[in-house]
């Protein structure tokens, strides 16, 4: 690879960044820690490229997931971009089904899938769910997975997720359960559940080709076989990337660096960009070692960013925190490495959520800190802990906003609302909401009803809607009149239903929301986050009935829609607030989901850092993300080692990223009892106080623990 | 904020802020989605809907290199019907050069001003045909010189087409607008562009846009008619919904220009 040095811009670009700025023909390898400037640079080279004249559609700007295409989209966006034509925004995911649709004739043809039928396309969810209705069967007869003790969404879910990664890897679907075999080396029991495993996987992939149901995995294989290498498809594609960025190149996954290392080969100008140190999404098959590999080797030229404007202190944090770890020996940085670092502990729980509140209190009021440059990480963010830290920090006029991956439809109460009232409108069906469902119903949607007037409506009403009128007079005058005429406009409404034919379950979801319950006098009229969870139960219900259309399954759609909402197995659209990175207030969000969005603040608090959740890998009894991954030698036996070793990496990792992301303080505030009570002295509080006692005794001082 | 969250200012949310700015601020400002029917029967629009972004999506494939033939639907006779003649015609008298689902911006009175179109045929320095498929049967040929879609996409395509054409300079005269109807035999409605007409434009939605911009509150409209097919008809506590035959909306097309649509949340 050839070398090239730049002058430094007088803009104020580094030499490093120059150069990718403005690099020319062939693939630049370009690779970093956080911080280091490159999706900056990389979005100045986009404006350049724009200015200079080149077409935006032949410009393909790739990222793993569409939140790390966020600068870049606010640049395309923006008004101070030339006119023209706008660039591609790709990620694997969508180049697949884009590929797989677009070509759907040829594809089905090759791959003996049925021809004359679009293809269905299933997202995570709609792939459980037919897991689900395929593999049942084999869990009643054969007994399969009768030892595993998982909720069955998370069974299916790891199913799928071994499926992907035989895609994304590139091995054999039908290998699964041996390659999980022959690393095992515990209980005899659990090779058991790997043939299981194997078992749902084959035959949900057996059930896929036969009716052209298509999940991630099959569009992947689908992708890689039979629509990459048509010569339309390829011509296709590298006319819409002449000109390519891949960011963060780490987090994607072998089959995503094959593909993007041939556009790389056959395009004018690439520059492709590697997070050192990252790697957070292995758990989905991300491989930094497949895409140093291979991208590196498509690229031309190299070049490898520092970090800048990092303190001293921060650079010293993360290199003792790696000593700590394990992964470096020899010198420690001299710089103080406390700099910028605050302890804050506390007995209980909500005791160090009233500090944490404090200390960002100080921050906005007391320095002037505009909120959205304070987040608030934490491995994990339960509703407890949400609606906890956002209540204290709201009550003292601080605005909050929150990244969250995903919530239950079925956690909604206006959801839980809806649901009822499909039992009621459908006695058909044959079942029966209880009476304390119905006064739910009723004080969610009644404009003004309390919940003992409606307990008591709904008791009376003896699990029917019965008419107000009927009611006897005391009673009436209990609820009042007024109140009991929106009862009636309700019951009324579900009653003629009930006179018509049923239709589709999301279309009378539409319809009771715009009929009566958004009208006024009842809760849902002009609020609109309930209409947000609303159409989101529409959305996810009209998807599900379109599904179920389109494959041959005789079954009653809407009561199977409502069991699977009611377990979990449906329902999990994701119901984040809109634009939440664009919003301001304090964030707060899962550690690996704030490293993901790549965000820069000026404070950071790492919530409950006592717990064991900072360094634990997620927990998947049927899966494995390194046995599973292109980087292991198939046959190895998976040892306690191993284990110890990955775990410790992904703590540093996650540590490190979350340091190079906070330019100013880090508390980490932590309580000996945690959320559920239990005590609490996890791996990065022990790390943390191997760092202070290595410092105090460089320096001759004592400690007194951490 | 007066301006589209989207920070595009589009033939969807200028027509939106016309036909009421209440509507035009609960779904382009505020973006509020509000989950009431369309129009009635639901069932009758969502096959409208589903056949109409079928059929431009087979429209793309055509463009992508796909045989036209493969193609054929056997499961819906409309469809099929469509698809003949979009065989027999649509393409005719096209320059050869076509790009299918086409997003071009240009900078526009603080944000940008952006088209998103079915189809561009590029014969450089000679001819930028725009085609826009028409699966609506509502949609009036008369009407159609009027429309805000007209003007905008002639207008973005005149000061942004030389992306297609390997950056030759691109005169309003160059620009024509195709609209094709798949519904019936309705012969296509050409309209060709003349440097006059595209100044006529630029002053029409300079003044629009600003206007948009100087709102300071934003009313319903008085005409309640229009209600009928606006899903935020019970926020206002307006009326029932309108009926399909009556609604001239064309069907929001997945999988194209970003590629946003059909693949949600795919990654």
């Amino acid at each position: 690879m050839g070398q090239a040095l730049v002058e430094g811009d007088e803009m104020g670009w580094s030499e490093g960044q120059t150069r990718l700025i403005e690099h020319g023909r062939g693939g630049l390898w370009v690779r970093g820690v956080a911080g280091a400037g490159k999706t900056t640079a990389a979005v100045e080279r986009v404006r350049r490229l724009l200015g200079r004249g080149v077409a935006g559609h032949t410009v393909m700007i790739c990222t793993p997931q569409r939140l790390l295409s966020r600068p870049y989209r606010g640049f395309v966006g923006g008004a101070e971009r030339v006119m023209g034509s706008d660039p591609q925004f790709m990620t694997f995911g969508r180049l697949t089904q884009y590929g797989v649709g677009l070509y759907w004739p040829w594809v089905a043809e090759a791959a003996g899938l049925p021809t004359g039928v679009q293809p269905t396309f299933l997202d995570a969810e709609s792939a459980q769910w037919l897991m689900g209705l395929v593999v049942a069967p084999q869990m009643a007869q054969a007994g399969i997975f009768q030892t595993v003790k998982l909720p069955r969404a998370r069974i299916y879910g790891q199913v799928l997720d071994n499926m992907n990664k035989a895609a994304l890897v590139g091995f054999d679907v039908h290998t699964i359960g041996e390659r999980l075999s022959r690393a095992w080396s515990g209980e005899v029991s659990q090779l058991r559940m790997y043939e299981d495993v194997q078992t749902a996987a084959d035959l949900f992939r057996a059930y896929c080709l036969e009716t052209g149901a298509l999940d991630y995995s099959l569009t992947v294989e689908l992708f890689l076989r039979h629509v990459w290498p048509l010569p339309a498809a390829r011509a296709h594609f590298e006319a819409m990337a002449r000109h390519m960025i891949y960011d963060n190149c780490e987090e994607d996954a072998p089959a995503a660096h094959h593909v993007f290392a041939e556009l790389v080969g056959t395009c004018e100008s690439a520059v492709v960009m590697l997070d050192d140190e990252a790697n957070y999404r292995r758990f989905l098959g991300a491989d930094e070692q497949s895409a140093a590999g291979v991208l590196a080797e498509a690229c031309d030229e190299s070049l490898v960013l520092e970090p800048y404007g990092d303190v001293e202190a921060r650079r010293a944090l993360v290199g003792h925190f790696a000593v700590s770890f394990g992964f470096e020996r020899g010198e420690l940085p001299e710089a103080d490495p406390f700099v910028g670092v605050e302890r804050l502990s506390a007995r209980l729980f909500p005791d160090m959520l009233d500090r944490v509140a404090e200390r960002v209190a100080a921050w906005v009021k007391d320095d002037g800190v505009p909120v959205n440059e304070i987040a608030l990480v934490s491995p994990y963010v339960s509703d407890g802990l949400l609606f906890a830290m956002r209540y204290r920090l709201e009550r003292m006029g601080i605005e909050t906003r929150s990244l969250r991956p995903s919530r239950m439809l079925r956690q909604e109460p206006v959801v839980r609302c809806l649901v009822t009232l499909a039992y009621l409108a459908h006695p058909a069906w044959g079942i029966v909401p209880t009476v304390e469902d119905i006064g739910h119903v009723l004080v969610t949607v009644i404009e003004g009803l309390d919940p003992v007037r409606a307990a008591l409506l709904a008791s009376v009403s003896r699990k029917r809607f019965s008419p107000f009128e009927t009611l006897v007079a005391a009673m009436q005058e209990r609820v009042t009149l007024a109140l009991g005429e929106r009862y009636e406009r309700l019951r009324r409404w579900v009653e003629a239903y009930q006179q018509g034919e049923p239709i589709a379950l999301d279309h009378f979801f539409s319809r009771v929301y715009a009929e009566v319950l958004s009208r006024r006098g009842f809760r849902m009229h002009g609020d609109f986050e309930m209409a947000q969870a609303v159409a989101a139960l529409v959305d996810s219900a009209a998807s599900y009935r379109l599904m179920m259309a389109a494959l041959p399954m005789e079954v009653d759609s809407a009561v199977l829609y409502l069991e699977g909402l009611s377990s979990g197995l449906l329902g999990q659209r994701s119901l984040s607030e809109p634009d939440v990175l664009e919003g301001a207030g304090v964030l707060i969000a899962p550690a690996y989901t704030f490293l993901m969005a790549n965000q820069f603040v000026t404070h950071q608090v790492w919530l409950d850092a006592g717990s064991g959740g900072w360094t634990e890998r997620l927990a998947q009894p049927l899966a494995h993300p390194y046995v599973l991954s292109a980087q292991w030698e198939d046959g190895r036996v998976w040892t306690g080692i191993d284990e110890g070793l990955s775990a410790a990496q992904g703590a540093y990792r996650l540590i490190a990223g979350l340091l190079r992301r906070c330019r100013g303080t880090v508390v980490l505030a932590s309580s000996e009892y945690g959320e559920q009570g239990m005590p609490q002295q996890g791996v990065l509080l022990n790390a943390f106080g191997r760092i202070v006692r290595r410092v105090a005794k460089r320096e001759g001082r004592k400690t007194d623990g951490v | 904020m007066t301006t589209p969250r989207s920070k595009r200012f589009t033939q969807t949310n200028l027509e939106d802020y016309l036909a009421c700015a209440y509507r035009y601020w609960l779904a382009h400002v505020q973006e509020v989605r509000c989950p009431a029917p369309e129009v009635e029967p639901l069932t009758d629009w969502e096959v409208q809907t589903r056949r109409g972004s079928r059929f431009h999506r087979m429209a793309e494939q055509v463009v992508a290199g796909v045989r036209a033939d493969l193609l054929d639907p056997k499961d819906d006779a409309i469809l099929a019907e469509w698809w003949a003649r979009f065989k027999r015609d649509a393409m005719r008298g096209l320059p050869t050069t076509r790009y299918a689902e086409v997003s071009l911006s240009v900078p526009f009175g603080g944000l940008r001003l952006a088209a998103k179109l079915d189809l561009l045929a590029v014969e450089a320095g000679k001819r930028l045909v725009i085609v826009d498929y028409k699966t609506n049967k509502k949609a009036s040929p008369k009407s159609l010189r009027g429309r805000l879609q007209t003007q905008i996409y002639r207008y973005v395509v005149a000061r942004a087409g030389s992306a297609f054409t390997g950056g030759v300079e691109v005169k309003p005269e160059h620009v024509e607008m195709r609209y094709w109807f798949a519904a019936d035999e309705r012969p296509s409605v050409r309209l060709v562009y003349s440097q006059a007409e595209f100044e006529a434009d630029e002053a029409e939605l300079t003044a629009l846009v600003e206007r948009l911009r100087a709102q300071t509150t934003f009313p319903k409209t008085d005409d309640v008619s229009r209600c009928g097919f606006c899903t935020y008809r019970s926020v206002c506590d307006r009326g029932q919904a309108g009926w399909v035959e009556e609604h001239d909306a064309e069907p929001v097309v997945g999988w194209g220009g970003e590629r946003e649509g059909l693949f949600g949340d795919v990654e």
